[in-house]
C-alpha cells in the first residue's frame, strides 16, 4: 500500500502535464469500446457482463464477525445500553409528570425569554398542538428520546471533531468515516445495533448519534481550521498553556461555525429517532406515523396530524436552540424579566394545580373529525380525478421512465408508444448520435461531444443496459476530469467492490430512478429557486412548505403517492422528488441572491433586460452554488430511496429492507455500503466541479 | 372464545415440565412479562386479551411496541417475552434458525382462522363477469393489465420481504398475470382503497383475518384447493410439471416465546400455551377499533366480560395441574 502511494506521488505531481492526454485516451478507448458493442455486441463477449464475479463472501463474513464481534463485545455494549435507557426513562418521567399546560408555558416562557414575542407565539401554538391532538404522551415519549440522543451526537460529534481537527492521521481515520455515517442507510445498521445494544429506545438514540454526528464534527473541523494562526500566536506568547489556549481562544473564535453544525445535528437527530421507530420498544411519535401509514389511505389524516408534531418540534428546537445561542445580544430590562417570570410561574403553577384534559378531550375530537375530512377528501380526489392522474402515470412510464431503464431499443413497441422500432429506425438513431458526436468533437467541444454520446447511450440501451466498463470508465474520467488520480482511483475501487458484493444490477437500477429523479428536481427546481429569488413574497411562500417537507417523516410520502399513482415506480418518482427538490431550490435562490450588487449593477447599466441578465450574467455567476445544491438533491434522492422501496421501487434499497426485516446483517450492510458509495462518489465528484467552476470565475 | 379441551393440553405441556407433576408454579410475578405489540391491530387485539388474561392470573404484563421482524433477535435474548400472532406466511429468515437453536419456541397455534389466497374488490365483477372462477379470471387477465405489465394483467404480490406467494402460485399455474411486490403493508392497502375510490382494476395477494375485509366489500379467487398432494406432486393440477400450482396451502398463525419463558413463570406459560383466539371475534373487534373508531382497552375490557367464565376455569387449570 505505502510503495503504491509512494509511486503515486511523481503521477499526482506532474498530473497537470499528462492531464489533457489521459483524459483524451481514456474517452477514446471508452468510445471504441461504446462502438463495438453497439453495432456487434456479438463479437465481443468480454465487453458485456461484469469483470468480475459476483460473491456473497462479504456478506457472510459481515456476518460471522458480527456474531463473534457480539459475544465478545456485549456485556460492555449492554452496561452502556442499560446508561442510555435509564437516562430515556428518567426524562421520560420528568416530561410525563408535568402538565401540558405547565409545559407549554414554561417553554413559551423560555421562547420569550430567549428571543422573544415571535418565538413564544410559535412555542405556544406548537406545544398546544401536540396536547390538542391527543399525542402528547407520545410527543413527550419522542422528546425524551432526541432529549437523550441530541446531547450524545454533540458530545460525540464535538469529540470527533477536536480530534481530527487537532490530529493530522486522526483527521484522515475520521473524514470517510464521517461520510459512510451520513450515507450508508439506518436500516441497513438497524439489526445489529439491536443485538448489541438490546431491545428498547437505546438503538434508535445509537442510530441517531450515527447519523447525526457528522454535521457537528465537519463543523468544529472547519470552525477550528479557520481560526486564524496570529491569534494562536498571540496566546502562545503570553504564555497560556495548550489547554488553556484551545477552551479560551479557539473554541470561542470557532463559535459561529460549531453553531451552525448543532442546528443541523439537532434536525438529523430528530429525524433519524422517527426512522428508528420501525423497531419499535418506545411507544413514540415515529411508531404513531409508521402505524397509521399502514392502515393505507384511510388513515392518512391521522398519519398528516401525526407528523406535524415531529414537524413543529423540528421548527421549534431549531428556533429555540438558534436564539439560545444568540441571547447574549439581547437587552432586557430587569424589570420585565422580573414580570416574565412572575407570569411564567403562575401559569406552571396553575397548570399543576387545574386539571385541563376537558380542553383536550374536545380539541382531540375535532382532530379526529377533521383527520377523517382529509381521508375523505383523498379518496373523493381520486375518485374524480382518478382517470387524469392515470394517464399521467402511463404517459411519465412509457415516455419517459421506460426507456430510461430498458432503453428505447427494448420499450419502444407498437403496443406502447404505437409504433414498431425497425432495425433501420435504429441504424438511423445510431447515426445521428454518432453524427453529433463526431460534429461536436471536429467543433472541439469535447465536453458535449461525450455529453451526447453518453445520452444517446443510455437512451438507447437504457441503464440497466449500461456495461460495467462504461459506467465505471466514465465515473473514473469524470473524476480525473475534475479533480485528480486519487479520486479516480477511489471510485474505481468502489464501484469494483459493489460488483463483488453482488449489487450491481440492482445498483443500475437504483440509480436510473435517481437520476430521473435528480433530472426532475432539476427542471421543476430550478426554475422555482429563481422564482424564490426574484420575488419575496414566492419565498416566503416556499420556506414553510420547504421546511415541512424536509422535517416532517419520511414515511407520509407513501401514502398520496400510491393513492394518487399506485404502486409503481413513478409513485417511488413523485415520492424522492418532493424530498429531494428543497435543496435545489433552496440553494439556487441561495446562489442568486448572494450575487455581488455591484456585478447587477454593471448589467443594468449595460442595458441588460431581465432574462439576459439572467441568463448571462447570475446563472453563470450563481453556478458553483447552484452545483452544490445538485450535489444535495443527489444525495437526498439516494436516502430517500429507502422510503422509496416501501413503494415499489427495487434495486439496493429493497434489498436493504430485506436484510432489516429477515435479520440478514450481510445483506444489509453490504446493499447499504453500495448506497453510500454511490452516494460518495457523486458527492466528491459535484463538490469537486463546483469548486472547478468556482476557481475558474 | 373456544379453548382447547383441557386433555389435550396437558398432554402438550407435559414434555415442558420434565418431571415435575405438582402444580405449577407463579414464579417470578413481580417481574413483568414482556409481550409484544407489532403493527397491526389484529395482533395487538391478541396480545392484550392473552396479557389480560395473564394479568387476572396475578402478573405484570407490559406490552411493548415492536417491530416484527426486529422482535425476535430480542426475543432470542430474552429482553421480549412473548408474541402472541405469528405467521408462517409472513416470518423473518432468522425465525427457523433461533428454533433450531433453542433461544425462542413455538408454543402451539392460536387458533385464528387465517387464509391467505388472491383477492380482489367486488367491482372487478361487472369488468370480468367470470370471477371467482380462476379460469375465467385467467381469460381476462388483460382487464387487470396496466403500463407496466402489458399485456399481462398484474397481480400486487405481498412486500418483497414477506416473500412472494402470489407470484410462486401464479407462476406454477401458468397464469397470464405479472406479480409486482407491494413494498410494504401501507403501499398494499393504501392501493385496495384507491381501487375501490376509482373503480380501478385490481388482483393482490391478500390475508384473513384482517379489518379491510370488514371494511370493504372484497372477493377471493376460487384457485384449485391447495391441497398436499398439489404441493407434493407435481403431475397434480393444471401444470403437470409444477408443484404449488394451486390455491395457498393453509396458513398457521402460531405463539412464541422466549425459551427460558417457562422456568421463570411456569404457570403464565401454560396459560399463553392454552392461549387461543376466533377469527370472528378478533375480526369484529378490529372492525370495532379501526372503523368505529372504539378506544382498544375498552374494546378488550368488554371481550374479557364477557369470557369471564371461561378464563376464570382456564387459571384454574392451570393452577391445579
Amino acid at each position: 500500500m505505502k510503495a503504491m502511494m509512494i509511486r503515486l506521488k511523481p503521477l499526482a505531481d506532474h498530473w497537470q502535464e499528462w492531464r489533457q492526454p489521459a483524459l483524451r485516451f481514456g474517452g477514446a478507448i471508452i468510445f471504441l469500446a461504446m462502438l463495438a458493442i453497439l453495432i456487434a455486441p456479438a463479437q465481443f463477449p468480454f465487453l458485456v457482463g461484469e469483470p468480475v464475479p459476483a460473491t456473497t463472501w462479504f456478506q457472510d463474513s459481515i456476518n460471522s464477525i458480527i456474531t463473534y464481534f457480539v459475544e465478545w463485545a456485549k456485556p460492555f455494549l449492554r452496561a452502556v445500553s442499560a446508561g442510555v435507557d435509564q437516562s430515556v426513562r428518567g426524562l421520560q418521567l420528568v416530561l410525563h409528570s408535568m402538565p401540558w399546560f405547565a409545559f407549554m408555558v414554561l417553554v413559551t416562557w423560555l421562547g420569550w425569554r430567549l428571543s422573544g414575542v415571535g418565538l413564544a407565539i410559535l412555542a405556544a401554538v406548537s406545544i398546544f398542538y401536540m396536547a390538542a391532538s391527543g399525542l402528547w404522551i407520545k410527543s413527550m415519549n419522542t422528546l425524551a428520546m432526541v432529549g437523550v440522543a441530541i446531547p450524545l451526537a454533540l458530545s460525540f460529534g464535538c469529540l470527533m471533531g477536536v480530534l481530527a481537527a487537532k490530529s493530522k492521521r486522526a483527521g484522515r481515520v475520521v473524514e470517510p468515516c464521517l461520510d459512510l455515517m451520513q450515507t450508508i442507510p439506518t436500516f441497513a445498521y438497524l439489526v445489529p445495533l439491536i443485538v448489541l445494544f438490546g431491545f428498547g429506545p437505546v438503538p434508535g438514540v445509537i442510530a441517531s448519534m450515527i447519523y447525526a454526528a457528522p454535521p457537528i464534527t465537519r463543523n468544529v473541523m472547519l470552525g477550528l481550521n479557520l481560526v486564524p494562526s496570529e491569534l494562536k500566536d498571540v496566546a502562545a506568547m503570553s504564555g497560556t498553556s495548550r489547554w488553556q489556549t484551545f477552551i479560551m481562544i479557539e473554541l470561542p473564535s470557532a463559535r459561529q461555525q460549531i453553531l451552525v453544525g448543532v442546528n443541523q445535528s439537532i434536525l438529523a437527530s430528530l429525524s433519524m429517532v422517527i426512522i428508528a421507530a420501525v423497531i419499535g420498544g418506545f411507544d413514540d411519535i415515529g411508531r404513531e406515523v409508521l402505524v397509521a401509514t399502514n392502515k393505507g389511505s384511510a388513515r392518512f389524516g391521522e398519519a398528516l396530524s401525526a407528523g406535524l408534531i415531529i414537524v413543529l418540534m423540528a421548527v421549534l428546537i431549531d428556533q429555540l436552540s438558534r436564539a439560545a445561542s444568540m441571547s447574549d445580544t439581547l437587552h432586557r430590562n430587569t424589570k420585565q424579566l422580573r414580570l416574565g417570570l412572575i407570569v411564567a410561574g403562575i401559569g406552571v403553577i396553575l397548570g399543576f394545580i387545574m386539571p385541563m384534559d376537558g380542553i383536550i378531550a374536545t380539541t382531540s375530537n375535532i382532530f379526529r373529525y377533521s383527520e377523517s375530512g382529509i381521508n375523505d377528501q383523498l379518496s373523493q380526489f381520486i375518485a374524480s380525478y382518478g382517470i387524469i392522474l392515470d394517464s399521467i402515470k402511463n404517459n411519465a412510464f412509457i415516455y419517459a421512465l421506460l426507456p430510461l431503464r430498458i432503453g428505447l431499443e427494448k420499450s419502444v413497441m407498437t403496443m406502447t408508444w404505437g409504433v414498431e422500432f425497425t432495425d433501420t429506425g435504429k441504424l438511423i438513431y445510431q447515426a445521428v448520435v454518432i453524427g453529433l458526436f463526431a460534429v461536436l468533437a471536429v467543433r472541439r467541444q469535447i465536453g458535449m461531444a461525450i455529453f451526447t454520446l453518453a445520452v444517446g447511450y443510455i437512451l438507447y440501451r437504457g441503464f440497466t443496459g449500461l456495461p460495467w466498463w462504461a459506467v465505471t470508465g466514465g465515473v473514473c474520467l469524470a473524476a480525473l476530469s475534475v479533480s485528480g488520480i486519487r479520486l479516480a482511483l477511489m471510485c474505481f475501487a468502489m464501484l469494483l467492490l459493489i460488483t463483488i458484493f453482488g449489487h450491481w444490477a440492482d445498483a443500475l437500477y437504483s440509480l436510473y430512478l435517481c437520476a430521473a429523479a435528480v433530472f426532475i428536481c432539476l427542471i421543476i427546481g430550478c426554475p422555482l429557486g429563481i422564482l424564490a429569488a426574484k420575488s419575496s413574497r414566492a419565498s416566503r411562500i416556499m420556506r414553510p412548505i420547504n421546511d415541512t417537507l424536509q422535517s416532517i417523516p419520511l414515511y407520509i410520502f407513501l401514502i398520496p403517492a400510491v393513492a394518487l399513482f399506485q404502486i409503481s415506480e413513478f409513485s417511488a418518482l413523485v415520492a424522492i422528488v418532493l424530498y429531494a427538490i428543497v435543496p435545489i431550490i433552496r440553494y439556487t435562490e441561495h446562489g442568486l441572491r448572494s450575487i455581488p450588487t455591484q456585478l447587477i449593477e454593471a448589467s443594468v447599466a449595460q442595458g441588460c433586460n431581465f432574462w439576459q441578465r439572467l441568463i448571462y450574467i447570475e446563472l453563470p455567476v450563481a453556478r458553483p452554488g447552484i452545483l452544490l445544491g445538485l450535489n444535495q438533491t443527489v444525495l437526498f434522492s439516494l436516502a430517500m430511496l429507502i422510503i422509496a422501496a416501501l413503494v415499489g421501487a427495487r434495486g439496493l434499497a429493497e434489498q436493504v429492507n430485506i436484510g432489516l426485516r429477515s435479520g440478514d446483517t450481510g445483506l444489509g450492510l453490504t446493499a447499504g455500503l453500495s448506497m453510500a458509495f454511490i452516494a460518495i462518489m457523486a458527492d466528491r465528484i459535484l463538490r469537486a466541479w463546483a469548486t472547478k467552476l468556482g476557481a475558474e470565475d | 372464545m373456544k379453548f382447547r379441551s383441557m386433555l389435550a393440553a396437558t398432554a402438550m405441556a407435559i414434555p415442558l415440565m420434565t418431571g415435575s407433576a405438582i402444580a405449577l408454579e407463579m414464579g417470578a410475578s413481580d417481574e413483568p412479562i414482556k409481550l409484544t405489540m407489532n403493527e397491526w391491530t389484529g395482533t395487538q387485539l391478541s396480545t392484550r386479551v392473552a396479557g389480560a388474561i395473564l394479568e387476572k392470573a396475578g402478573y405484570n404484563v407490559e406490552y411493548v411496541t415492536a417491530g416484527y421482524g426486529p422482535q425476535f433477535i430480542a426475543m432470542g435474548d430474552g429482553e421480549l417475552h412473548g408474541v402472541m400472532e405469528v405467521w408462517t406466511s409472513n416470518l423473518p429468515g432468522q425465525f427457523h434458525e433461533m428454533e433450531d437453536a433453542g433461544t425462542v419456541k413455538d408454543i402451539g397455534g392460536l387458533g385464528l382462522d387465517a387464509r391467505e389466497g388472491v383477492l380482489y374488490p367486488i367491482h372487478m365483477k361487472e369488468l370480468c363477469p367470470g370471477l371467482p372462477d380462476w379460469e375465467a379470471l385467467n381469460a381476462c387477465a388483460a382487464k387487470f393489465a396496466t403500463v407496466e405489465t402489458m399485456p399481462q394483467g398484474r397481480l400486487l404480490d405481498y412486500p418483497a420481504d414477506w416473500g412472494s406467494p402470489g407470484k410462486d402460485r401464479f407462476e406454477a399455474m401458468g397464469m397470464n398475470f405479472q406479480a409486482v411486490p407491494a413494498g410494504s403493508e401501507g403501499a398494499l392497502i393504501t392501493e385496495l382503497e384507491a381501487s375501490i375510490a376509482k373503480k380501478s382494476p385490481l388482483l393482490l395477494t391478500f390475508w384473513q383475518p384482517h379489518w379491510a375485509l370488514s371494511e370493504y366489500e372484497t372477493e377471493w379467487v376460487a384457485l384449485p384447493p391447495g391441497t398436499d398432494e398439489c404441493y407434493n406432486d407435481p403431475s397434480w393440477g393444471v401444470n403437470p410439471n409444477a408443484t404449488g400450482d394451486c390455491d395457498f396451502s393453509a396458513t398457521r398463525i402460531f405463539k412464541v416465546t422466549w425459551s427460558g419463558f417457562d422456568d421463570k413463570w411456569p404457570r403464565a406459560g401454560e396459560l399463553l400455551a392454552q392461549f387461543t383466539f376466533d377469527a370472528t371475534d378478533q375480526q369484529n373487534m378490529m372492525a370495532a377499533i379501526d372503523t368505529r373508531g372504539e378506544a382498544m382497552d375498552d374494546v378488550v375490557a368488554a371481550y374479557m366480560d364477557s369470557k369471564s367464565a371461561e378464563v376464570d376455569s382456564m387459571i384454574a387449570a392451570a393452577t391445579a395441574k
